[in-house]
């Protein structure tokens, strides 16, 4: 069977409408009149997994209605990723210098081009047009060295 | 004469040295990142929205409002010039501006998509004044049922006409719908889906999953793809079209700003479609359909007068109202209550000099865009040459920074990759995330008035067609539906909406 956008997008609406779904069972329903916090979410939840559903079902049935997904690639998707959890670790304790060259730097193995000189000119201008614009423009309190 | 009273005060407003600076600021910087291929509106509009968290909100709106009808006509400069749409809605503008700048009239090109746009930009402001104050009152007197009918429709038609097929599309609303209600239910003071995370509590901020679902994913979407591009230089000589150029191009522009702003103040249909709707009328209606393609001027000023006009009266359904029509609005929505201000009906009467100030401004920003535009071509020609390596650790360091000074939390941070990781999802499914961003605004209001509306009624759901508005509202969301069933109108809708906006 070839697997296509469709299906996947349909296991997706299906998955996230039932966990809603579920989850909601865990608070106050309440009645219709007196709704508690769980009504509208399980409400939502069923909607979802309803046409979710249905998405999966004619993409089985009529394979040919999408397109098989792409090739992933992990490159890019892995750097930048990871480039943005590590400016969150660092930021705290060491800074918004240090983050944002962690940043700056780890972003840059999402792509495959330019060469170092390159990459340490992007650190400094960009650092110091953040610092400008944020500290000093906008008078923004943020730490600017590790403590 | 109200009109003239509500339209002094916002020119009172427009004219202050400060707001004339962040109009043009936001003119400046909106046509800049227009230019740019790989950086849409949306992307350019999340990343700047906490630089506007500082300003006052009338400032706030100006300058963002600067940016996205910038960023709409930069779009169509690079379509003309280098046969590249910056943005979606110029895709049409590439078929016979770049034939035109080929032909050597690449000049008479610009000026006349100018020209269109600055007097679609002046009736959608118009429009915008002349209708806000009574829709206005019509909507202050919406009860419960006619808003959640109201959002209904919205979101149904959002997820209808963005690309894909409609089922999709809703299935992609509802679910930022399910987002937006993550955090502390305001009736009950129940937490719910906060799986213990600190700071979820009072909800996904706004930011994080604006930048998340549109930067984040339109980077990796560049990265993936790393297209060389051509840049061709075309040499631009003599700006000023002819006396027969302009006696060709101003019943297009008067039918594109007509097309325009109908599709603007529709929910869901946006720039993309009317700009694609204006030049099949233009070919439809033209003596000499076998010119389009080859570089007839009416090609160039339909789509782009359309363009502008529904990308101004996108304003009126999200000013008078509080219902955004398309991502970008949704956006703008944000902004506000980000400045502490509730959108709906009562901005009009509690917050006179922001909403005109606003529409003055538009008016004034129109002005400017013919202005800078011309001028400044050769620079947003070098702008193309920017590689995309450069462009898209800037995008990142604004987005991480700005969420930051928002915050001050990084959890918030990694909330963002959470969401730029869904986007990814989304465009690996072939899912517009654009009915996502709406549905997550519109979430905890449509939850809010069907409350309301069921106890009122007492759990009885014939309130919603009892009321009259409320019935017209789904009826109109139900014809929708029904229309898109239609094949050979879904064919249509397909072709237009390339991308949605």
């Amino acid at each position: 069977m070839r697997l296509t956008k469709d299906m996947f997008a349909g296991l997706m609406f299906l998955t996230f409408g039932i966990g809603a779904a579920v989850i909601a069972q865990n608070y106050s329903l309440g009645t219709l009149a007196r709704m508690g916090s769980g009504y509208f979410p399980m409400m939502i939840g069923s909607l979802i997994a309803i046409m979710g559903l249905a998405i999966l079902v004619r993409a089985i049935l009529r394979p040919g209605s999408s397109e098989p997904v792409a090739t992933i690639e992990f490159r890019p998707i892995l750097f930048i990723a990871a480039a943005i959890v590590i400016f969150g670790l660092v930021i705290d304790d060491f800074g918004i210098i240090a983050a944002l060259a962690a940043l700056i730097v780890i972003a840059r193995f999402a792509g495959r081009e330019g060469g170092p000189i390159e990459l340490a000119m992007m650190v400094v201008v960009l650092i110091a047009v953040v610092v400008g614009i944020f500290v000093y423009g906008l008078n923004i309190h943020l730490r600017l060295w590790p403590s | 004469m109200d009109f003239f009273s509500n339209l002094s005060l916002g020119f009172s407003v427009a004219f202050t040295l400060s707001n004339l600076a962040y109009c043009t600021l936001g003119v400046f910087v909106g046509t800049a990142i227009g230019v740019l291929p790989g950086v849409g509106p949306l992307v350019t509009i999340a990343v700047l929205l906490p630089l506007t968290f500082g300003l006052p909100p009338e400032a706030a709106m100006i300058m963002l409002a600067g940016i996205y009808y910038g960023a709409a006509y930069g779009g169509s400069t690079t379509a003309i010039l280098v046969n590249l749409p910056g943005e979606s809605s110029s895709a049409v503008t590439c078929i016979d501006g770049y034939q035109m700048a080929r032909q050597g009239r690449a000049g008479p090109a610009l000026a006349i998509a100018a020209i269109g746009s600055f007097v679609a930009g002046c009736a959608g402001v118009v429009l915008l004044a002349l209708l806000a104050p009574p829709l206005t009152d019509l909507a202050l007197a919406f009860g419960a049922p006619e808003f959640f009918s109201l959002i209904v429709l919205a979101l149904i038609a959002t997820g209808v006409l963005v690309h894909g097929s409609m089922l999709n599309g809703i299935a992609v609303a509802f679910l930022g719908v399910l987002f937006g209600l993550v955090g502390v239910d305001i009736n009950t003071g129940a937490d719910r889906y906060t799986f213990g995370v600190p700071g979820l509590a009072e909800g996904v901020p706004f930011v994080v999953v604006a930048m998340g679902l549109f930067a984040f994913a339109e980077i990796i979407r560049n990265l993936e793809h790393n297209e060389r591009r051509d840049i061709y230089s075309s040499r631009i000589t003599g700006l000023m079209p002819t006396r027969s150029d302009l006696s060709r191009a101003w019943r297009p522009i008067l039918r594109g700003t007509a097309v325009g702003s109908f599709f603007g103040i529709l929910p869901g249909a946006g720039q993309t479609i009317a700009s694609f709707g204006s030049y099949a009328v233009e070919k439809k209606i033209s003596k000499t359909p076998e010119q389009f393609g080859k570089g007839a001027i009416e090609g160039v000023a339909g789509p782009e007068a359309a363009n502008n006009a529904s990308a101004q009266c996108a304003f009126i359904p999200t000013l008078t109202l509080g219902i955004p029509g398309s991502g970008t609005m949704a956006l703008m929505l944000g902004a506000l209550m980000i400045q502490g201000i509730t959108p709906g009906p009562q901005i009009l009467t509690n917050h006179p000099q922001l909403f005109w100030g606003l529409i003055a401004s538009m008016w004034i920003g129109n002005l400017m865009l013919v202005i800078l535009n011309l001028p400044l071509v050769g620079l947003w020609v070098s702008m193309l040459k920017i590689p995309y390596r450069w462009l898209y650790p800037i995008i990142l360091v604004f987005s991480c920074i700005g969420i930051f000074t928002v915050s001050h939390s990084a959890v918030d941070i990694w909330l963002m990759v959470v969401f730029g990781v869904l986007g990814y999802v989304f465009m690996k499914l072939g899912l517009e995330p654009a009915p996502f961003i709406l549905g997550f605004l519109l979430g905890p209001m449509l939850e809010e008035n069907f409350r309301r509306a069921m106890l009122l009624s007492r759990g009885d759901f014939g309130i919603f067609i009892t009321h009259p508005t409320s019935a017209a509202f789904l009826l109109a969301a139900l014809g929708l539906l029904a229309l898109m069933i239609v094949p050979a109108i879904r064919k249509r809708k397909d072709q237009a909406a390339l991308e949605g906006d």
